[in-house]
């Protein structure tokens, strides 16, 4: 068997197992006991096996195929790479801050009195540095996901389909992983226009620009541990900290933006994606070729 | 796997076993030792009135929070701290020391790995932490029927995460002595900061104001986790917790340097 089919057949094995590990007991647990209950309550017990679903087809493709623990990246690698876990922090703080302040120019006005009289700068600091400290920490719960995805899964793919094509192919794949848990409500509710489609349109958008910075961040470190950080201040709810800078859109407990408006919102994050990745392709580009 | 961290895994994989399981088996244990027996014996609506004493929901005023769920917040630093300091008494020879001196990867990767370690360790009882408060909502799902609404504001999430960063302050202060000086003396720091802080309560409760009873300790307490886990204590707070847990950061960084530096005079002191 050629290394390509090889690699083929292992990704192959990896998504049956990633998807069946994790669709099979979602859907059950859906139909059985609702996803409120089972993801956000008291049943919170059996989500955690599932939510490693990624991490376990990592290991068992690994035992199926007989591939060994080469290129695991299950190492911190802080020598010379403590920036980028340092950028593995700020990136959702600037995802978020980007945002926020879209959706302010968009659909209200900048009006920097607004924002300090709902929360002084020194609060906003306060929250960030928290924020960005207990992150990390949350972690444990994003590797079951990144040591399929960035340690397996795009090491695969990227033989294949090239960086670019592992990124978009990569972003669709881990968007509609979600999808279960979209069509419940998990990332956006359920009361929106397009739903449940147009959900699982944004949760693949987001997946591809979010898959950029984390396959950049592993390819930089050689770890997964990074990306794992990155994913953790991201569900942790980090980009939350930029919206002090919403302002001009009235009662903002009551501003709720509709799919289309966070979709928009997303484009500068989105485009600041794009450049990191015709930046990845060039200095690949540019690399020496191995002999 | 290879080098110094497999070796601490290894030497120590007893300790992160047991830190990481303490806390989940604890949960585990008493819902079987105790309530199954009362199920057994005495029917359902027994473990019903059962449950609801040992969560405190039999009087007329109700908290939030109760001993079944903070004694994993207990227990857990207890049970993985003595693990941690355990991992330096493994090494504390001075066949050892040198041997370490001599690797090509230095006496600084030797001291990386423990810190390494010893975070990990911090962290699988965070996780066991996690895992027994899920156990907790399953019991209390089972035996009450509680529902996802109910358990809006119970989670003590962030005080485990909090309880990582207090350990990592900890063992930042002592570990350069324990390096130093051996885990015997080095630990003589602690001891005597425990000491002093035993004394300072000791002296808190004959002279100062008490409250009235421990349901007032537990409302109190009960108290400050809502208002923690729900933001609403003081602005001040939150600063204080920002710059505690960044001193504790940068202050672990230090440490590791400072032990790098007192390695090998904690080296020479060793018997052999």
């Amino acid at each position: 068997m050629t290394n390509k089919k090889l690699t083929l057949k292992r990704l192959l094995i990896f998504l049956l197992l990633a998807f069946g590990l994790a669709w099979i007991p979602w859907i059950i647990y859906n139909k059985v006991f609702g996803y409120h209950e089972w993801f956000e309550g008291p049943l919170v017990i059996v989500a955690l096996p599932t939510i490693y679903a990624p991490a376990l087809a990592n290991i068992l493709t690994r035992k199926i195929t007989g591939e060994g623990w080469e290129n695991s990246l299950f190492h911190f690698n802080f020598k010379g790479h403590l920036k980028y876990y340092a950028f593995a922090l700020l990136i959702p703080l600037a995802q978020g801050i980007l945002t926020y302040i879209t959706m302010t120019l968009a659909y209200g006005h900048w009006d920097f009195h607004e924002m300090t009289e709902r929360m002084s700068i020194g609060k906003l600091i306060s929250n960030a540095l928290t924020m960005l400290a207990l992150g990390p920490l949350f972690a444990w719960n994003t590797f079951g996901e990144e040591f399929g995805w960035r340690a397996y899964m795009n090491q695969k793919m990227e033989p294949l389909l090239g960086t670019a094509g592992t990124v978009i192919a990569g972003g669709i794949l881990w968007g509609v992983w979600h999808a279960p848990l979209t069509v419940e409500g998990h990332n956006f509710g359920t009361e929106y226009w397009g739903y449940p489609w147009l959900g699982i349109l944004y949760m693949v958008l987001f997946c591809t620009v979010e898959g950029v910075f984390l396959m950049w961040l592993t390819k930089k470190t050689d770890s997964v541990f990074p990306a794992a950080v990155m994913h953790a201040c991201n569900n942790m709810g980090v980009a939350g900290i930029g919206t002090f800078f919403i302002s001009g859109v009235g009662d903002i407990q009551k501003f709720e933006p509709t799919a289309a408006q966070s979709l928009l919102c997303m484009i500068p994050f989105a485009v600041c994606a794009a450049v990191m990745i015709a930046v990845m392709l060039r200095k690949q580009k540019a690399a020496p070729k191995q002999v | 796997m290879t080098g110094l961290f497999y070796k601490e895994l290894r030497l120590n994989r007893t300790a992160l076993i047991i830190s990481a399981v303490i806390p989940f088996l604890m949960m585990l244990l008493f819902v079987l030792l105790d309530l199954l027996p009362v199920l057994l014996m005495n029917g359902s609506d027994a473990v019903i009135a059962e449950w609801k004493e040992i969560t405190g929901r039999t009087g007329e005023t109700g908290t939030s929070f109760n001993m079944m769920q903070i004694m994993p917040v207990v227990c857990a630093p207890m049970c993985s701290g003595l693990m941690q300091i355990q991992m330096f008494t493994v090494d504390e020879t001075k066949k050892w020391g040198c041997f370490t001196a001599s690797h090509p990867k230095g006496i600084c990767t030797a001291v990386y790995y423990k810190y390494v370690i010893i975070f990990l360790t911090s962290v699988l009882s965070m996780v066991s932490c996690e895992v027994a408060q899920s156990l907790y909502w399953l019991t209390d799902h089972i035996i009450l029927g509680t529902k996802a609404d109910d358990m809006a504001g119970t989670g003590l999430s962030l005080v485990f995460m909090l309880l990582v960063f207090f350990q990592m302050f900890c063992r930042m202060i002592d570990i350069p002595f324990i390096v130093r000086f051996g885990s015997k003396k080095g630990g003589a720091v602690k001891a005597g900061i425990i000491g002093a802080l035993f004394l300072a309560f000791f002296v808190y409760f004959l002279f100062g104001p008490l409250p009235e009873s421990v349901d007032v300790i537990a409302l109190k307490l009960d108290e400050f986790l809502t208002k923690l886990q729900s933001g609403k204590l003081p602005a001040g707070f939150y600063a204080g917790l920002a710059a505690f847990l960044w001193v504790t950061i940068f202050g672990t960084y230090f440490s590791y340097k400072i032990s790098c530096k007192l390695y090998m005079k904690g080296v020479e002191q060793y018997d052999k």
